[in-house]
């Protein structure tokens, strides 16, 4: 009796084990391509519209997107407020709150203030979509904002294209996503971790040269880790590699993957993962003697990286799409200015934040330009019109068109030099 | 040769936590015939209470320890009278394993109101956690040696206490007959809780000696609890000392499988490990069967 | 009041009531057995006394204390002890340690002594003393669950069915020697299915049936011939 009771918990302890694991595998990318076919009926009723009264176009009756009214616009944000990656979740709510505040000070947008409901996933795609579902059929939203995580989105991703919810600047960067055809209402300025290890290998060659360089990966064992891989080996850094490692979110340690790249005796080694766990990598590349150069992927470059593994940071280098948090540049400053009004600490002013806080000097310029009646079909034709936006130099010009909803396409390299990060040089495409 | 060392005191190090966590489930469940799944929990916020007493109230780092421990005693004292011992009288299994549940919920709230999401560095005296020496080729961290011998000493006082004291006599008639035990006048209520509050005792020292290895964080000792569970499931969940052998046995899997196994399947091996040597032994690798059945 | 008085017992398991309102008077120093078949409700009269079981009904008395529903822990101090069925020693502990729990909570000194008088009586448990309990035979782990209550130094005895699982040769020996092993003040209640043996070691009997009394009587009306406690057991007519 007792026996058997065991054998079902052992059972289900297991596959949970497995589950945690291996959740992120799934990819179940059928994305509905059919769902963006009302841009064309709505413009038929208008003009049929039009043709009976035409005294009066200006006062069209225009039908608001849902979760818009004539004083608020609504959105939803699914974002990990508990477990591993809890902080990063604090931190795009914090930015988030900053980026409402600025708005309805200032009146508004077309007299209308930003609203948004955060709902807890805990980097659980299950979560996420459940989610998702809660944010569009329960509270009606306009759209989703700033969620945090790939694997995540992935599996929220086709809810939001059905029921015609545009996908705003989230950070999350599976190379899918940027499918226009396939994701017609999905804009970012965060680009996919492809393009970060592509431009990191490119900038390595470029550096380093390639004379007695071998290069070690670090990546989650998923479909990010690999389109990670995909992009080094697209670089022209590709050859150089002799070492790919992967970790898992269950990990406790990264000892034998170290061990791996000083048995392959690697000069660099690029690490995708968050801050708390790059420290730990750089602690435990120290406590095991392993001598390279470390370059971390954009969810490495926080303060908290530095306050963590301390002196052990010195020397590491950050790819990344966008300046550091800590740069002094017109829209950093202002970037921290209100993050600190707002009762940000230091470790919360990071890319995290950053990375939510420019979404939002985008969202509002889309939502300016869509003008007095937003529909998602206003909204996302003025969000393709958006060229040259200038961010204060928190990333290079922004660039968005019809065939391009992802912003930002540059690569910049920082190194933590006595005790900061510093940007080094702003690398091309 | 010396490579081979090294894997296998990595893997060393990770199985401490993993058996001391064991240790703390299987020490509950034998006595009281409990899960705690607020175990790991329970072990972070010692962690973070060492933490904070030492760096936000200035306190030395030895007696922020002491009261850390202190609190972690006597919060799970009144936890343990509060949540668990009501229940304990209805007589079911499940309900007191919902409970907690709910106990883990609510105290991993608490922690976060309190610390936030961020992870914090848990410094130590002169931050021997950075501190390296190299013997011959082995490389040997200083904080990792102190992990040693604090789980080296945790076992030999868990060992003492149950082998040695009247408590320990009382659990392990608990454990082996709770009727027998009760008509011999052992009081289930007091061996009951201090068996609670000598388990989180010792998940306490887990999660304060791991800190540094670990960052302070939000949940960070609950993949440890999950491991450690796995552990104890191993070790059978009624033997203390096959707990302790089956998280030391996960850290050597987990270490190896990643030096040898294709890099897909090197994170779920040691898991499939388990869940084969569970389907041939049911009862775990270090009980035998006739333990689990009791007339 | 003296002794141990039963008014008016009901017992039962969740729902379903196993003993339906019994009455038992055992005097002070007296020696009662408590007989009936397998299944008569038995043992949870004697596991109702020693705490194990709340009474759902009715009143249980030992020394004019109501002690119903008591804490078994609080009925082990005031004397209230228990040799239970199927001997229930803790197989993985060592004699000694089997032994050790008898006299939890108090003091060792007492410990020591009742060691003394235990291994005098039983020498083969002081040679085993190191030996896991659960490798003993049936007969020595009766002599160790006999030798945890003389270590608990019982004022009210109760003992659960000896002669389960053991020869009948064996079973007669501790019954002989049960009048040596306890003193002679030591108010004693015995569950057991054998009449015969219970007869002669008791001066009276009481003969429950599905949870009902059904006989009380001396001992020395029966003792020529238990078998005419048959019809009483089984409820059928001699």
């Amino acid at each position: 009796m007792k026996s058997k009771l065991w054998k079902l918990l052992a059972i289900f302890a297991v596959l949970g084990l497995i589950a945690v694991g291996c959740g992120d595998d799934d990819s179940s990318s059928e994305s509905s391509s059919e769902s963006s076919s009302s841009e064309s009926s709505s413009s038929e009723s208008s003009s049929s519209e039009s043709s009976s009264s035409e005294e009066a176009p200006a006062e069209e009756e225009c039908e608001l997107a849902r979760g818009v009214t004539d004083d608020k616009i609504l959105f939803g944000s699914s974002q990990p407020m508990t477990g591993n990656l809890a902080a990063l979740g604090e931190q795009a709510v914090l930015a988030m709150e900053v980026t409402r505040d600025r708005i309805n000070d200032g009146g508004g947008i077309n007299g209308r203030m930003i609203e948004f409901i955060v709902q807890d996933d805990a980097y659980n795609p299950e979560k996420t979509v459940s989610n998702a579902q809660y944010f569009i059929e329960q509270e009606n939203v306009f759209a989703i904002w700033a969620s945090i995580g790939s694997a995540t989105l992935k599996a929220a991703l086709p809810l939001h294209d059905e029921s015609n919810t545009p996908s705003l600047f989230p950070w999350a960067q599976d190379l899918s996503f940027y499918d226009v055809n396939n994701h017609p209402l999905f804009f970012s300025v965060n680009p996919p971790a492809y393009a970060q290890t592509k431009g990191f290998g490119n900038y390595l060659v470029e550096n380093f040269g390639t004379d007695g360089i071998k290069v070690g990966l670090m990546t989650i064992n998923s479909v990010d880790g690999e389109q990670t891989v995909q992009g080094y080996k697209d670089s022209t850094g590709g050859d150089l590699l002799v070492d790919e490692q992967t970790w898992e979110r269950d990990s406790t340690t990264y000892g034998p993957q170290i061990l791996s790249f000083i048995d392959s005796g690697v000069t660099d080694v690029y690490v995708g993962t968050g801050d708390t766990q790059f420290a730990q990598f750089l602690l435990e590349a120290d406590q095991l003697g392993l001598d390279a150069r470390f370059w971390g992927s954009t969810g490495t470059i926080s303060a908290n990286t530095i306050e963590l593994a301390g002196d052990l940071s010195e020397g590491a280098y950050g790819v990344n799409v966008i300046s550091s948090a800590t740069g002094d540049k017109p829209g950093l400053n202002a970037y921290r200015e209100a993050m600190f009004a707002a009762g940000a600490e230091e470790a919360q002013i990071s890319t995290a934040s950053l990375l939510a806080y420019t979404g939002g000097l985008v969202l509002e310029e889309m939502l300016t330009r869509a003008g007095e009646c937003l529909t998602v079909e206003s909204f996302v034709a003025a969000g393709e019109t958006i060229k040259d936006f200038d961010t204060g130099g928190i990333m290079r010009p922004l660039n968005f068109s019809a065939e391009n909803h992802l912003g930002n396409n540059d690569v910049i390299i920082l190194q933590v030099q006595n005790g900061a990060w510093e940007e080094l040089v702003v690398g091309q495409e | 040769m010396v490579d081979y060392i090294q894997i296998a005191w990595q893997g060393l190090v990770s199985g401490f936590a993993y058996a001391l966590i064991g240790l703390a489930l299987v020490m509950v469940y034998k006595t009281a015939r409990i899960l705690n799944f607020a175990a790991g929990t329970m072990a972070g916020i010692s962690g973070f209470l060492a933490h904070w007493w030492a760096a936000e109230q200035d306190m030395p780092f030895g007696v922020a320890i002491l009261f850390a421990m202190i609190m972690t005693g006597a919060g799970t004292y009144v936890v343990e009278r509060l949540t668990v011992r009501p229940l304990v009288k209805l007589g079911d299994f499940l309900p007191i394993v919902i409970m907690t549940l709910g106990v883990e919920e609510f105290l991993a709230n608490v922690s976060l109101l309190w610390w936030g999401g961020t992870a914090r560095r848990y410094r130590v005296p002169g931050d021997i956690d950075r501190i390296n020496w190299l013997i011959g080729d082995f490389r040997l961290n200083a904080w990792h040696l102190v992990v040693a011998i604090t789980t080296f000493v945790t076992l030999s006082i868990v060992g003492y206490i149950i082998n040695q004291t009247e408590l320990g006599l009382g659990m392990k008639a608990f454990a082996e007959d709770q009727d027998a035990a009760k008509l011999m006048g052992i009081k289930e209520s007091t061996v009951s809780i201090w068996t609670w509050v000598l388990s989180a005792l010792v998940g306490g020292v887990t999660g304060i000696v791991f800190a540094p290895v670990l960052f302070l964080q939000q949940d960070y000792m609950n993949i440890i609890f999950i491991k450690g569970f796995v552990a104890a499931i191993l070790g059978g969940f009624l033997s203390l000392s096959g707990g302790v052998a089956g998280g030391l046995l996960l850290g050597e899997l987990e270490a190896f499988t990643i030096k040898w196994a294709p890099r897909e399947f090197a994170a779920a091996l040691p898991v499939v490990i388990v869940f084969i040597v569970l389907l041939i032994r049911p009862h775990g690798l270090f009980t035998r069967e006739k333990g689990h059945e009791r007339v | 009041m003296s002794g141990l008085k039963i008014k008016d017992l009901k017992v039962g398991y969740g729902r379903n009531e196993v003993i339906h309102g019994v009455d038992i008077e055992v005097k002070s120093g007296e020696k009662v057995a408590l007989l009936g078949a397998n299944g008569a409700g038995k043992s949870t009269v004697l596991k109702t006394i020693s705490g194990l079981l709340t009474p759902t009904e009715g009143s249980i008395t030992f020394n004019g204390d109501e002690i119903g529903g008591a804490n078994p822990a609080a009925l082990v101090d005031m004397g209230v002890i228990q040799v239970p069925e199927g001997r229930r020693v803790f197989p993985g502990l060592n004699v000694e340690d089997n032994l050790k729990v008898a006299n939890y909570g108090k003091s060792p000194d007492l410990f020591e002594e009742g060691l003394e008088t235990v291994y005098k009586k039983f020498p083969i448990l002081q040679e085993r003393r190191k030996q896991a309990a659960g490798l003993l035979s049936g007969g020595q782990q009766q002599m160790l669950s006999l030798s945890r209550a003389i270590i608990a130094k019982p004022k009210l005895l109760l003992i659960d069915e000896m002669s389960l699982g053991l020869a009948p040769l064996l079973v007669k020996e501790f019954y002989e020697q049960l009048g040596d092993l306890f003193s002679e003040d030591v108010t004693l209640l015995l569950v057991e299915q054998n009449a015969g043996l219970a007869l002669k070691y008791c001066s009276r009997f009481y003969v429950l049936r599905n949870g009902d009394l059904v006989l009380q009587s001396d001992s020395k009306d029966y003792i020529d011939d238990p078998t005419a406690l048959q019809s009483a057991y089984l409820g059928v007519d001699a």
